[in-house]
């Protein structure tokens, strides 16, 4: 392990609270749409109405002739631009690549979800853009739709492409099928569930948006937009649009969370480009909440099976899992990539021998589906914790005896699992354990006669789950010494309100012995940093963080040697605190703002990069109670504990925000949110009025404490925390559901959302059941 | 939103007036309907008339065994009034119990009761406590005031003034909440006054209704056990995301137990 900061009065461990929060909580963040100068023009997208249709524009006249408006784009208008690509397809079992489906900017002829791009209208404000918008003429031809996952494939579905044979989007295989027929073959049992995981809008607060100025004397842009990373999001511009990268800068600043969802390049970015060439003139776009739902990308939607294979002891022989997976109407950017992430967590924090999964990407005429806080691995923890509870009953034991017998025993590290991960470290029965102490698991009995007395079910679940964070690579951080004595630290990361500006600058100040509040974090700006990987898969902490480290020791090593040049002594002998150099034992003294007169430009610039090789894995247990009214159907989580393994703290502040929210998505996955779409394929949860989002009045007290084990993958022994909490918590509430149930009815299969609708009609069957 | 013309009325009569004058012109009170509506281009008024600088609209007072609501009175108004909270505390409750704050800080009465969202608190509690709406034309029973699914007696050109509720013996409101809008899947208010007993439910059909079976049992024997077991046809319930129609039907029997459990102790 890596060698913790002494400073910790600043450094990792540091319950520090947010630097950037005054300015945030005072009105004073600048996101992107403020940067629109007053005279910018507005773009407005003429969406479709029909999931699936031909359609013609037949008349542009009265559009274009309208007050205000300066252009209307159409398919014609883009000739010079490609598609959105999806950057990772997968291999088939034959070995083939799947035929890509690329998105339009506009499309051409056809439309394939409500909310597809047909044109692009500009004016001078967006009013005039809407009204204009209405009164394009056009031809629509409706053909038939499909939405629904499990029946994508089904014969007789219409395809979402006319003249596609089927909506299967590509087959994967991971594993080893001969092996796990094997394992089978000899199972003593064999548990089976099946499990939809419903479909969610990712719901930040801040929509996208972008704002593009255009230079003629370079043919240059400047493109603000709300982003996870501009790096990224500047080179797929450049693919899209056909313009070199470096006459691209792309600038994000504050952004009102992005949870995967604002990663990816969409289609409005392209068009105020174009636009702003066009005329001249700097576009904006900004989306509405309606406009939210039906362009950006949506998160999970899959549907599955899955089977274990035990001996008679209970030991997991082999896993089975057959999972189809919706991608929308079209191969989103990392559309495949993300059931395949979940794929390689398939087995969890289980020691199973083997393992056969069969993916299956299907279309349907949706909003294309992309990572959402987790991307997949969500999913597979899902998929494993419920099935290991399966395996309890169908074994006759407890679920965490199950558990404690299946574990990857922690002298078993590192550990490569059948999909080829390899763990580095963990201590699962450990935190499971002491999560059922604090959640006061043994006493659970007593909890449930006192809710039956209130007409309520009750029922306890746990997840013991791991993921994978961080990933191979690095993310370099930049530091510079400033005049007056404060640091700047430029990092390719991008914070979406997770508090980096603070995170970083306490690892870095550490080394500094400075005030964190005088390391001023910059991110998002290609102009002023060469490269950046971005934020995702909680690879910022663990990556950014180290090099953070590595960065500010640098510095304060070439901050050593310029006291000791100037006060003649040696650099051992110059000790950092306070944010001046001193002389051990001494009176002597110089501050940072002299040393930055002194230093070279080579002393005072310096860049800090850890490389990172593998994955780090985050994991911990979850323990959940809920009530279930008997009366009305409506499932509450009463009670939620939380022992998590993060490897080391940075800022307990921070990470105690990320979970809290976490597990708070994941809830409002269990009990509330769902996007439904009729068999028109006409978005029926198409506003906030209906696509319900938990609130604070929907959540109880979360108990969450750390038993870390650092990570020895890392240089800090961080594992990330970013996704862990939405990737814990469905399982465990679903389990803790199902509980409920199968106390009272011997039967507890049920999926998510569990709305009081849903869960009504799940008593009544059960009932029934039980009656005859 | 399309572009319209923005009228600030001076007094009720001023907007009477510009109602005339123009068909197409609608009144604007706390814009929690009306704006959003806007919004997505779902109306396109000519000209909207501001009800805010009309002076004593949002006022609440006793008049004689009822109290007096002025139509412009927002939620937060209704929920936080001594006199509302002292006489029928039932009523102060569901104002509060409305969308979120705000939601009642802007949202009116009279804009409420004119717009009949088949999922809106504010009718089961006009019909089950037999209030009178005066208009600027009339004066008439709730029960006849709402007609149907966003529709109630109203001409084009005719203003809520105020609303006026009996006292009642004794009342409560239970509502079971929209998870997502907080609106009324099923609302039902149950009101104790000297003519008896009723109760009137809100979300669950087209239009506020009177549960008379239930009415009948409580007034041979006020408790929750006397309806508990009755049931609702379901022909005529609303069916969305949220609720079917078996579901809110027997919705309305829990929320009317609960309401008598309250008023029961
Ligand atoms: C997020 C949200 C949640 C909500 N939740 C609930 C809820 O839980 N329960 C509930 O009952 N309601 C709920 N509402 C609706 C809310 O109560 C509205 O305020 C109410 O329906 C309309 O009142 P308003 O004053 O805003 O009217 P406006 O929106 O201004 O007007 C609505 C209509 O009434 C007309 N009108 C207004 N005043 C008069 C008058 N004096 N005479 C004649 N016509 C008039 C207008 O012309 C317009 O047609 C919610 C609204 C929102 C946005």
């Amino acid at each position: 392990m890596a060698q913790v900061s002494p400073h910790t009065r600043f450094g990792l461990g540091a319950a520090l609270t947010r630097t950037e929060d005054f300015r945030l909580l005072t009105g004073q963040g600048r996101y992107t749409d403020d940067n629109a100068p007053d005279n910018a023009l507005h773009g407005f997208v003429l969406r479709s109405p029909y999931a699936h249709a031909r359609f013609k524009i037949t008349d542009l006249t009265a559009a274009k002739d309208a007050p205000g408006v300066r252009a209307v784009l159409c398919a014609d208008d883009l000739d010079s631009m490609n598609d959105l690509t999806c950057s990772t397809l997968m291999k088939q079992p034959d070995g083939s690549m799947p035929a890509p489906r690329d998105i339009p900017i506009l499309c051409r002829d056809s439309v394939h979800h409500v909310g597809d791009a047909i044109a692009f209208v500009v004016a001078e404000s967006i009013y005039q853009a809407r009204d204009a918008s209405e009164l394009i003429e056009l031809d629509f031809e409706p053909l038939a739709a499909v939405a629904d996952t499990a029946q994508a494939l089904d014969d007789g579905v219409a395809p979402v492409f006319e003249g596609a044979t089927s909506n299967l989007a590509y087959t994967h295989f991971e594993g080893d099928k001969a092996a796990t027929d094997a394992a089978f073959a000899q199972a003593a049992k064999v548990a089976e569930i099946k499990l939809v995981n419903n479909r969610l809008i990712c719901n930040y607060m801040e929509p996208r948006a972008c704002v593009v100025q255009w230079q003629p004397d370079d043919d240059a842009f400047t493109v603000h937009l709300a982003s996870q990373g501009v790096h990224g999001l500047r080179d797929t511009l450049a693919k899209v649009t056909n313009i070199a990268a470096d006459k691209i800068r792309v600038i994000t600043e504050d952004v009102g969370g992005g949870f995967g969802t604002k990663v990816f390049c969409y289609r409005e970015y392209p068009l105020c480009m174009a636009a702003a060439r066009l005329l001249g003139r700097t576009v904006r776009w900004t989306s509405d909440r309606s406009e939210h739902f039906l362009q950006d990308a949506h998160g999970r939607d899959n549907v599955t099976t899955a089977r274990m294979a035990m001996d008679k002891d209970g030991k997991f022989l082999a896993i089975e899992v057959d999972l189809i997976a919706a991608m929308g109407a079209y191969l989103h950017a990392f559309g495949p990539f993300i059931p395949y992430l979940g794929v390689s967590m398939t087995t969890g924090a289980y020691d199973i021998p083997t393992m056969a999964v069969t993916t299956r990407g299907v279309f349907t005429n949706t909003t294309p589906v992309d990572a959402y806080r987790g991307a997949g691995r969500p999913e597979a923890a899902y998929v494993i914790e419920r099935l290991v509870d399966q395996c309890a009953l169908q074994h006759g034991c407890s679920v965490d005896e199950i558990r404690r017998r299946n574990f990857i025993q922690p002298e078993q590290f590192p550990y490569t699992t059948p999909a080829g991960r390899t763990y580095d470290v963990g201590e699962f029965e450990q935190h499971m354990s002491l999560c059922m102490e604090r959640a006061d698991w043994s006493g659970f009995s007593q909890r449930l006669s006192a809710a039956k007395r209130t007409g309520c079910l009750r029922g306890i679940g746990m997840s013991t789950y791991i993921e994978a964070c961080a990933f191979s690579g690095s993310e370099p951080a930049f530091m510079q010494l400033q005049a007056d004595g404060s640091c700047v630290l430029k990092i390719g990361t991008q914070s979406n309100g997770q508090g980096h500006e603070t995170a970083y600058a306490q690892i870095a100040a550490a080394e500094l012995g400075m005030d964190y509040e005088d390391v001023h974090v910059q991110q998002g700006d290609t102009a002023t940093l060469p490269t950046g990987g971005g934020t995702g898969g909680s690879r910022s902490l663990p990556l950014g963080g180290a090099s953070s480290l590595r960065a500010g020791r640098t510095l304060a090593n070439n901050i050593r040697t310029i006291a000791g040049r100037e006060l003649q002594t040696d650099p051992d002998n110059i000790v950092l605190e306070e944010g001046s150099a001193k002389v051990r034992g001494g009176n002597e003294f110089l501050s940072l703002a002299e040393i930055a007169a002194l230093g070279t430009p080579a002393e005072l610039n310096t860049q800090g990069e850890f490389q990172q090789a593998e994955a780090t894995y985050p994991n911990g247990t979850h323990i959940c109670e809920v009530d279930i009214e008997l009366a009305t159907g409506v499932t509450r989580v009463v009670s939620y504990t939380i022992v998590d393994d993060f490897g080391v703290t940075v800022n307990p502040m921070l990470l105690q925000g990320q979970i809290h929210g976490g597990v708070v998505q994941g809830i409002g996955q269990c009990l509330m949110e769902h996007v439904v779409y009729n068999d028109d394929a006409q978005l029926l949860s198409a506003t906030l009025m209906d696509y319900a989002l938990p609130r604070a009045d929907d959540i109880p007290h979360f108990h969450f404490e750390t038993r870390n084990v650092p990570s020895i993958t890392n240089e800090l022994g961080i594992k990330g925390a970013g996704e862990a909490g939405t990737i814990g918590s469905c399982p465990a509430v679903m389990n803790a559901v199902s509980d409920a149930l199968l106390r009272e009815f011997g039967h507890g299969q049920i999926d998510m959302p569990v709305t009081p609708l849903s869960m009504w009609q799940k008593l009544n069957s059960l009932r029934d059941r039980a009656d005859v | 939103m399309y572009d319209f013309q923005y009228t600030k009325v001076q007094s009720i009569d001023d907007a009477v007036h510009h109602m005339q004058q123009d068909e197409e012109a609608v009144l604007l009170a706390g814009g929690m309907t009306l704006l959003p509506a806007l919004k997505q281009r779902l109306a396109q008024p000519t000209q909207l008339l501001d009800l805010s600088g009309i002076e004593n609209f949002s006022s609440i007072s006793v008049d004689g065994d009822a109290i007096r609501i002025a139509a412009l009175t927002t939620h937060a108004g209704v929920a936080g009034s001594p006199l509302v909270q002292v006489h029928i505390p039932a009523l102060a409750a569901l104002a509060n119990s409305i969308g979120d704050p705000q939601v009642r800080n802007r949202g009116t009465l009279g804009g409420s009761i004119a717009n009949a969202d088949p999922a809106a608190d504010y009718p089961a509690a006009l019909v089950a406590l037999d209030a009178t709406v005066i208009t600027t034309k009339q004066t008439i029973a709730a029960e006849d005031f709402f007609v149907d699914l966003f529709e109630t007696v109203l001409e084009s050109d005719e203003i809520i003034t105020a609303v006026s509720f009996p006292k009642p013996r004794r009342a409560a409101y239970a509502k079971f909440a929209n998870p997502a809008s907080r609106y009324a899947v099923v609302g039902v208010f149950v009101a104790e006054s000297d003519a008896g007993c009723r109760v009137a439910v809100t979300g669950a059909q087209g239009s506020v209704f009177r549960w008379q079976e239930a009415e009948a049992a409580l007034s041979s024997e006020f408790d929750a056990k006397s309806i508990e077991s009755l049931t609702l046809p379901t022909d005529d319930m609303n069916e969305d995301l949220h609720a079917t129609a078996d579901y809110r039907a027997h919705l309305v029997v829990v929320m009317a137990c609960q309401a008598v459990r309250e008023i029961t102790g």
